[in-house]
């Protein structure tokens, strides 16, 4: 069930952010809504689920896109699969955790998408304006992260008691 | 219990392979036929642009409602359409001046004037804006049906938008002149001077390649020179907002804000290219 609100929370943010463009920019730069859920998935779901959020979601983005095919898909698929990894061994409700997780998430997006386009497709990026780009991004993501995931756990709450009840139970194994 | 935990492993990592074997395919796909649409791309637009522009006309409806009968009645309306007469011959004006222009040097050189072909302009609205926000692209409400194809430009009638650079059936994606991959070869309307002009950060562009010796100035206007076959020339790209000075080297550096507004853009038209003009289905 909960599978289903996330996927309709995310098209509905999806329309949102490809539409009204306007509310969401900040500097010339957008927060990248499916990155802070592919970070959720990860803190708070298990790994498959965020693999798969983070490659699917990933490759719309990069379907109405021009030339990236692949690029979302697979920087996300990784993000997804690396924080799903570490979960157990992380204090996902700790808002400074998710800040951080969702900071290096962003840069690590970033990184992987300049090095795709600059490597592969030879783009005339400017590093260094992308990069200025990208830590204005990073930070927009950081500070938006917790709301979402505010948010997030309050439409996932028996789920995520029920998370909590299985942690307590393997600490006291 | 442990082959519950080894099936379970298994199935991990078939997953994780087959996401990354379909992620390189894909890129691999993207550098083999670069252009064309993917079946994936086709399939997404055809599921998600309608959704969007839905929600985008809704939008669209309510803002108008709001600013044309609850803000203010008859002055904002009135407003709006002289807002849009002003653009329209500011456009026109630009393309007059630039035929000025050449008259009077094929006058000096005592030349034959060639005859333009009239461009037929398209409306289209935005439907949707790339996601990510580091690709300078959005989807507009015509397609391949409408006539439209690729390297068609994209226009307001304050300037340049950009270029179709894929098309489906009923949707096109357009790439912003700020965007890096972009380039535009144009020219300083006042010195005449040559250069190619590439999106930067920030929602501005960059003029490349112009000569050092170039007595280019902030204010200068710079428009489409016509060569690539792309943009038809004389389509005004952008003011010059700084120059760089530059004392070695080969080349000048200026930025220029584009004159078309590319974060509000309401009404987009797009110039149905004059060397081949297909048949417009309405």
């Amino acid at each position: 069930m909960f599978l289903l609100y996330i996927t309709a929370l995310i098209i509905v943010i999806f329309l949102l952010e490809t539409v009204v463009i306007d509310l969401f920019i900040v500097r010339g730069v957008k927060p990248d809504f499916i990155l802070i859920i592919t970070v959720y998935s990860g803190l708070f779901l298990n790994k498959t689920t965020a693999e798969t959020i983070g490659f699917a979601f990933g490759l719309i983005q990069d379907a109405l896109s021009f030339k990236q095919m692949g690029i979302n898909s697979l920087s996300k698929f990784l993000i997804g699969y690396s924080i799903g990894s570490l979960r157990e061994n992380i204090l996902s409700e700790n808002v400074i955790v998710q800040c951080l997780f969702t900071f290096i998430a962003s840069c690590m997006n970033g990184i992987i998408y300049i090095l795709i386009l600059k490597g592969l497709f030879y783009s005339e990026i400017e590093v260094l304006d992308f990069f200025k780009d990208l830590l204005i991004q990073s930070l927009y993501n950081t500070f938006l992260a917790p709301i979402i995931f505010f948010m997030l756990n309050k439409v996932h709450f028996n789920n995520v008691r029920e998370f909590r009840g299985r942690k307590e139970e393997a600490r006291t194994d | 219990m442990l082959k519950k935990n080894e099936s379970k492993k298994k199935h991990g990592i078939i997953t994780v392979s087959a996401f990354l074997l379909l992620s390189f395919l894909f890129l691999t796909v993207n550098i083999k036929f670069g252009y064309a649409p993917t079946f994936v791309e086709s399939i997404v637009i055809t599921i998600i642009s309608p959704f969007q522009e839905l929600v985008s006309k809704s939008l669209n409806n309510v803002s108008r409602v709001w600013k044309n009968y609850i803000f203010l009645i008859k002055s904002q309306e009135e407003n709006t359409i002289l807002k849009k007469d002003n653009e329209r011959l500011k456009f026109f004006n630009n393309i007059l001046k630039e035929r000025l222009n050449k008259f009077q040097r094929l006058e000096r050189f005592s030349d034959f004037i060639t005859q333009d072909r009239e461009s037929k302009l398209l409306p289209a609205d935005i439907v949707g804006f790339d996601s990510t926000g580091w690709s300078k692209v959005f989807i507009i409400n015509r397609g391949f049906k409408n006539g439209i194809r690729k390297d068609m430009a994209v226009v307001t009638y304050n300037g340049l938008v950009g270029r179709i650079v894929q098309s489906t059936s009923k949707y096109s994606k357009v790439l912003l002149i700020t965007d890096p991959r972009s380039a535009v070869d144009a020219i300083i309307q006042r010195t005449r001077d040559r250069g190619i002009v590439v999106g930067a950060h920030n929602g501005i562009c960059e003029m490349k390649y112009l000569s050092i010796n170039s007595d280019v100035k902030e204010g200068d206007m710079i428009i489409s020179s016509g060569l690539g076959g792309v943009f038809q020339k004389g389509l005004s790209i952008g003011k010059i907002s700084k120059v760089y000075e530059k004392k070695i080297g080969l080349f000048r550096h200026v930025e220029i804000i584009p004159t078309a507004d590319l974060t509000t853009m309401e009404e987009l038209l797009v110039v149905v290219s004059p060397f081949e003009i297909p048949e417009v289905k309405e």
